[in-house]
């Protein structure tokens, strides 16, 4: 046996713990459930970090059975502990056990997106004073946005959901969508005229195209906070 | 040179010490962070160039996975991007592989000891020594299997990268003692094939036993056999950094302290002549 065909055995005694593994030596063989156990275990508490909202909303017996059931379902694919748990949200969508509980894959999706952002690469926003020397041409080019930046949209109150599990209170209206724009280690519930800008913006369409794709939403809709809060949170990382 | 860290004790830092690390500057000579926890950018990292302006820093990864079916490009893109912020003192990996096609393994799994070994992981050193401009460090790895018809030692297949690679070592004496326990190997045997002038680093740490079995948690004290092999080791190396490493069961810093503070005076009596 060479080096190659013993880590697909190696893989294989991980993955099928009631198969008969020759190349594992039988007087420790027993022993593979050690790293079957670490394996889930790194990865239930991985999840833990990335989504406290859900961890609050389940609580953790609930929780870690639900990992439990999603790390044997969904193979990791990368050894970054921050990057496991992607499909979290797809999962808990069709879980048979979170049903009763609609608004808990939304609410998955801020989660990650929040963790996402807050390990996103580190970029320098661009000043106002770089932006107003393009003035004359800004609107036929395209804003290039800090990959932190995300919109979550959701027929649920998403934000007041975990703002509620981060000190704030109880959501008003359960029924009542959010939309929400989350950057680093921030979020703010947004409109849907500024939403459409900022797609626009992120799918990089020109500025014009952005603003036309707001007003197209909302005939009223003014872009000066929208882009006053790009430029103070330093999120226009480069013109193109 | 293979580190350049301040030849005594240094500390393992996690994240509940974080803050007062920064706000209290604790008299510690050098501290240990794991690589993967300030990849990408945002508060990690910069709370980590705050650390770094009042103490040398060694990076040690646990996830890239070196013996694995490839390595991955991204994860040493960021290790470059952290060691090109950080300016290390020691940068170091694991002889594990934790990857095999798409899939992941989120765990330090030891590499089998049979043919290509050798060739397959002084292949990958070379490319991430290349890639980073610098030598790295390799550990020894606490181990609960064995496969079937191993054709080399542990501290054979790292002597062998050693002098293939030009890298250095991390000598891990709780990982002996827990393989030991685990599959019956001898420490002292292992020690004996080292090639201890490559060993720029010491790591300890206690393990924790559950069913028979050394689970390398690092959730308590070293025992008493993990204490009496870093004294064998350390007498023969001289003066060398030596890291406290804990991880479970994570006490309140001024606790840890008092941990490193006597790590620190038990190395520096030996390396004073004194019997331990």
């Amino acid at each position: 046996m060479n080096y190659l065909q013993a880590l697909t055995e190696f893989a294989r005694a991980i993955n099928e713990p009631n198969t008969a593994n020759t190349a594992i030596s039988p007087a420790t063989q027993a022993n593979m459930t050690v790293y079957r156990n670490n394996i889930r275990l790194n990865r239930a508490n991985a999840l833990k970090l990335a989504y406290p909202t859900v961890l609050a909303l389940l609580g953790e017996e609930f929780f870690m059975a639900m990992a439990d059931v999603y790390t044997q379902s969904t193979a990791s694919t990368s050894a970054n502990l921050h990057q496991e748990g992607h499909l979290l949200a797809e999962f808990i969508a069709q879980f048979a056990p979170t049903q009763a509980y609609p608004y808990l894959s939304d609410v998955a999706q801020l989660d990650w997106a929040m963790h996402q952002a807050h390990y996103a690469d580190d970029h320098v926003g661009l000043s106002a004073a770089i932006l107003a020397e393009q003035a004359q041409s800004l609107a036929q080019l395209k804003l290039l946005l800090h990959p932190a930046l995300q919109i979550i949209e959701s027929k649920w109150p998403i934000a007041s959901l975990f703002a509620m599990h981060h000190g704030g209170a109880k959501p008003q209206d359960l029924y009542r969508g959010e939309c929400v724009l989350v950057w680093r280690d921030q979020y703010q519930i947004i409109d849907a005229a500024p939403a459409a800008f900022f797609l626009a913006l992120m799918q990089q369409l020109t500025l014009e195209e952005a603003l036309l794709a707001g007003a197209a939403v909302d005939a009223g809709f003014d872009p000066a906070s929208s882009l006053s809060l790009l430029l103070e949170q330093q999120l226009i990382i480069a013109l193109a | 040179m293979l580190t350049s860290l301040p030849l005594c004790a240094g500390l393992g830092l996690r994240s509940p010490h974080i803050q007062a690390v920064i706000q209290d500057q604790p008299p510690v000579a050098w501290w240990e962070v794991h690589s993967e926890n300030y990849f990408g950018g945002g508060a990690p990292i910069a709370a980590l160039e705050k650390i770094r302006a009042n103490y040398p820093i060694s990076l040690h990864g646990v996830a890239m996975g070196l013996g694995s079916s490839t390595l991955d490009s991204l994860h040493l893109k960021q290790l470059k991007t952290l060691v090109d912020r950080i300016e290390p003192a020691a940068v170091s990996e694991h002889l594990a592989w934790n990857r095999l096609n798409q899939h992941a393994y989120a765990d330090l799994l030891p590499v089998p000891r049979l043919e290509g070994v050798i060739e397959q992981l002084s292949e990958r050193i070379n490319l991430v020594q290349d890639f980073l401009q610098r030598p790295i460090l390799i550990e020894n790895v606490s181990s609960y299997i064995q496969f079937a018809d191993e054709i080399y030692l542990e501290s054979e297949v790292l002597a062998q990268l050693v002098a293939q690679t030009g890298c250095g070592l991390i000598l891990d004496v709780n990982n002996l003692i827990v393989s030991q326990i685990n599959l019956g190997i001898d420490p002292y045997l292992e020690l004996a094939h080292l090639p201890l002038k490559s060993v720029g680093e010491i790591h300890i740490a206690g393990f924790e036993l559950f069913d028979g079995v050394a689970i390398d948690t690092h959730g308590a004290a070293p025992t008493p056999a993990v204490w009496q092999l870093l004294d064998v080791v350390i007498q023969q190396t001289g003066p060398i950094p030596v890291l406290l490493e804990r991880d479970n069961h994570i006490p309140a810093l001024n606790e840890l302290m008092l941990d490193y503070q006597h790590l620190n005076a038990h190395c520096a009596a030996i390396w004073q002549g004194a019997k331990p």
